[in-house]
């Protein structure tokens, strides 16, 4: 299926959704004009992914903010990756978050517990 | 009135609106449209600002995410300055003043909204006020699995993230405008 990929803008995310490279990662500033416009080609591709799902899938989630609107999204977005770990493959998610920052650490803790997900916490220095 | 009265009269204002104000460090006032730019130039000034004053980084990130809440409330929620005229599509209009004081930062808003949608907003805000923060981290769950959420946002997760990102109560007042409309008018209060 074709890669996505939506550059990163000053409030909006990096996407890179491939398939062929094993890579999935949503990184940056998630604070969009219009959430629903900006991550429905997302959840779409993901969509259309969950029907031939890698036997392992690696998604990297490394925001360094992201606001309320943008945090269901992030739910529904999870909630197609734990879709596809109910079809039987296995599923990873790399929570990403500055050393410092409690804030994002504690925003993983929350959405690995609202959806039946194996999480990885890794933190980074600038 | 001439010209330069309207210039005197303005800057009189602004004088006696500084003057009464606790906190003497004023970061940002603004009255006017909230587009989505000016949310962003806002958080965007702000954040550096913070930064090359060497803040803390959490406080940074905390200050940031409670301005674009708050602006993201006024563009989405509030009414015009001509609230008649009001039309889907327009920015809401609102004040607001960031501040700063050697203990905390101070974020109020003042906006109009209609009295109807005022009363909904003093029922959820009362609401999650008495909550622990516990329970505020279920709500904020609950809301976000549950919670009608449309391209305005919505199910009230601002507020609850405010409330917990702050953990003080919310500081809100309702002032009637015109019958019709009210204004809103919201202080957050951050500990440095």
């Amino acid at each position: 299926m074709a890669a996505l990929r939506i550059e990163p803008a000053d409030d909006t995310p990096l996407i890179i959704l491939n398939r062929e490279e094993e890579r999935f990662e949503i990184s940056g500033k998630s604070m969009p004009e219009d959430v629903i416009d900006f991550y429905q080609p997302v959840l779409d591709w993901l969509a259309s992914y969950r029907s031939a799902p890698l036997e392992k899938t690696i998604f990297d989630i490394r925001l360094i903010y992201f606001n309320t609107a943008s945090s269901k999204l992030l739910l529904d977005l999870l909630m197609i990756l734990e879709e596809i770990r109910e079809q039987g493959h296995e599923v990873l998610v790399r929570w990403h978050s500055m050393t410092y920052d409690e804030d994002m650490q504690e925003a993983g803790r929350e959405y690995a517990d609202m959806v039946d997900l194996d999480f990885e916490y890794l933190t980074y220095d600038k | 009135m001439s010209m330069m009265d309207t210039v005197k009269g303005y800057f009189a204002l602004i004088n006696e609106y500084y003057s009464n104000l606790l906190e003497k460090e004023i970061i940002i006032a603004y009255d006017g449209d909230v587009t989505h730019q000016v949310m962003k130039a806002f958080t965007s000034l702000l954040e550096q600002k913070l930064i090359s004053e060497h803040e803390k980084e959490t406080v940074i990130r905390r200050l940031y995410h409670i301005l674009v809440e708050c602006l993201q409330n006024i563009n989405r929620h509030a009414e015009g300055f001509y609230p008649k005229e009001h039309v889907e599509d327009y920015p809401g209009r609102g004040a607001l003043l960031v501040s700063k004081s050697d203990e905390f930062y101070r974020v109020i808003t003042a906006n109009l909204v209609r009295t109807e949608h005022a009363a909904v907003l003093k029922t959820f805000l009362d609401k999650i006020n008495p909550l622990n923060r516990a329970e505020l981290n279920e709500y904020y769950k609950t809301q976000l699995m549950n919670g009608d959420l449309s391209s305005k946002g919505g199910a009230g997760l601002g507020f609850i993230d405010i409330r917990r990102k702050t953990s003080r109560k919310l500081d809100f007042h309702f002032v009637d405008f015109d019958g019709e409309y009210s204004f809103f008018l919201c202080n957050v209060t951050l500990s440095r």
